[in-house]
């Protein structure tokens, strides 16, 4: 099953938990632990940067830490939840990362899009692509 | 360090002339229906690549909201591709929904008549109730279709007779290998319909002029200021052609430190445009083989852009469905990833893509909510290359290409 389609079940002890090693972002997990792209753009746009700045101030330093964490994953090999839990932050991280780190905003210019055109529009059949390498 | 360029891409082209553009090309409607009768009826169009369709035995749906059709590209047991308007010679019915699909037969949801890859119709629920129905002479209507460097192409004008290859002409030999699925992940296929346009958005994407201002920001590792000048691009990196063109863009100018999140993609990944110039390039992939090469834009007649780099490659084909309103998809592909690292990797490649690209279609936008057919583009030399994609499709629409 792919990242993106395994959704942690609510209300129940399964939507907490990070590795080993980075509990101390467990209080990011219920607002930044989100599956789609969709869903971290979307709440990176309804986020002022002060919003965001707790959420990335926390992360930022532990990103080695987790890619080193990461690297040794092959994709061959699927992800518990908690791992998916802490895969979801790190892509939260890299959605609002140019906020503070190119731009000083919290989205690029798009005065001229009608807002619910943000949506970044990922199809399913796209998102699969990306999980289930077709060759 | 690249130098800026003169004065000099009009004595490189001199058929192109210096008039301005007629605002009304991208407002017109009777224009419109020129370029989808002229162009989009009659053009190779890129719709996928071979990833798409990779495994015999499979068929792969795409919908060409410009065309209001729908093609089938079949992938049949024998290897062979096929391609077949989508749509049930029994009434009309569109037999199947976008994306890629898994089996031996096409069966119509409507009343079951079925159809295999190569398109013959082979079962009919009823048949004894038709009146003479001949069954050789209800296969799926036929698309021509071809494959280039992994990239699929379809033509829906049956009575044309020029081939792919000699329709991509000038590029024809110069991509070898580069866009073998081999070589690339696809990580996210976007679709927005937005109020522009098509050719405003051809239009940003063959200069760099506009980098300074729409992507000032944005830019990683390459100019993102006027100082000293804005991006210039060099001329000899500007290729026109009889339809496509390329232009290359310089990175080392301006260049800035990596920020964190750029730092920890090239860490754990190789995802960003502005890798290591690679040398081994094909031909026409940093044509001069600089040091300073970041990446080119292709755009391949009529309606395709691409971003050809060393790590990083996209396609973004527009679907004009009015003269101010079209479908853009965006597929995004990059270096395969072993590890859940480089997924995360993978992701800074794809969202920085995304939101650069958002800042181009930002601007078209823009344009297209005040256009007034009766205004027109000023053009400098540096412009040329849009110069050049309004002449030919001035020439097509005409009939003179």
């Amino acid at each position: 099953m792919a990242y993106f389609d395994k959704i942690p079940a609510i209300g129940n002890d399964a939507t907490t938990g990070l590795p080993a090693g980075f509990e101390g972002l467990e209080c990011w997990s219920a607002e930044w632990a989100l599956p789609t792209e969709k869903e971290r753009l979307l709440k990176r746009g309804q986020s002022t940067l002060v919003e965001l700045k707790g959420f990335y101030e926390d992360i930022l330093p532990r990103m080695p830490q987790i890619g080193e964490h990461f690297a040794t994953k092959p994709v061959t090999e699927e992800l518990d939840d908690s791992e998916l839990r802490l895969f979801w932050l790190a892509c939260s991280y890299i959605e609002i990362s140019r906020c503070f780190e190119a731009w000083n905003a919290v989205d690029v210019r798009h005065d001229f899009f009608d807002p619910r055109l943000i949506d970044p529009g990922v199809r399913p059949v796209g998102a699969r692509v990306h999980l289930e390498n077709p060759r | 360090m690249v130098t800026a360029a003169e004065l000099s891409l009009e004595k490189r082209y001199p058929g192109l002339g210096r008039n301005n553009i007629p605002a009304s090309r991208v407002v017109s409607g009777a224009y419109f229906e020129k370029e989808k009768r002229e162009i989009f009826r009659k053009s190779w169009l890129q719709i996928a690549t071979m990833a798409d369709v990779a495994a015999p035995g499979t068929y792969f749906v795409k919908d060409i909201p410009t065309l209001n059709t729908s093609v089938i590209v079949t992938h049949d047991k024998d290897g062979e591709l096929h391609a077949f308007r989508n749509v049930c010679r029994h009434r009309g019915m569109k037999i199947c929904t976008a994306g890629l699909h898994h089996g031996n037969r096409l069966n119509c949801p409507f009343h079951g008549w079925a159809f295999d890859l190569g398109g013959k119709l082979v079962g009919v629920p009823g048949e004894d109730y038709f009146y003479s129905l001949d069954k050789e002479e209800l296969s799926l209507s036929a698309v021509r279709v071809g494959v280039w460097e992994d990239l699929l192409f379809v033509n829906f004008d049956a009575s044309g007779s020029e081939g792919l290859e000699d329709y991509l002409g000038e590029v024809v030999d110069g991509f070898t290998g580069y866009f073998s699925s081999a070589h690339w992940e696809r990580v996210a296929n976007y679709s927005w319909e937005l109020p522009f346009n098509w050719k405003l958005y051809l239009d940003s994407s063959v200069e760099g002029y506009h980098a300074a201002f729409v992507h000032l920001f944005n830019n990683t590792g390459q100019v993102a200021s006027l100082t000293p000048q804005p991006l210039w691009l060099i001329d000899d990196w500007i290729r026109l052609y009889k339809r496509h063109r390329i232009i290359g863009v310089p990175q080392n100018i301006g260049q800035r430190e990596f920020s964190p999140a750029e730092q920890f993609a090239q860490a754990f990944g190789t995802v960003t445009a502005y890798g290591a110039a690679a040398h081994d390039f094909p031909r026409d992939i940093n044509n001069t083989k600089s040091a300073d090469f970041a990446f080119d834009i292709m755009e391949l007649f009529p309606n395709c852009v691409f971003f050809n780099s060393a790590h990083l490659q996209a396609i973004i084909r527009l679907w004009p469905i009015s003269a101010g309103r079209t479908v853009c998809e965006m597929e995004v592909n990059l270096a395969p990833a072993q590890t859940w690292a480089a997924r995360l990797s993978q992701e800074y490649g794809r969202v920085s893509l995304r939101d650069v690209v958002r800042e181009d279609m930002n601007t078209a936008c823009a344009i297209q909510s005040v256009v007034d057919s009766d205004d027109e583009f000023i053009l400098c030399d540096q412009e040329i290359a849009v110069r050049h994609s309004y002449a030919v499709i001035e020439d097509a629409v005409n009939g003179l290409l």
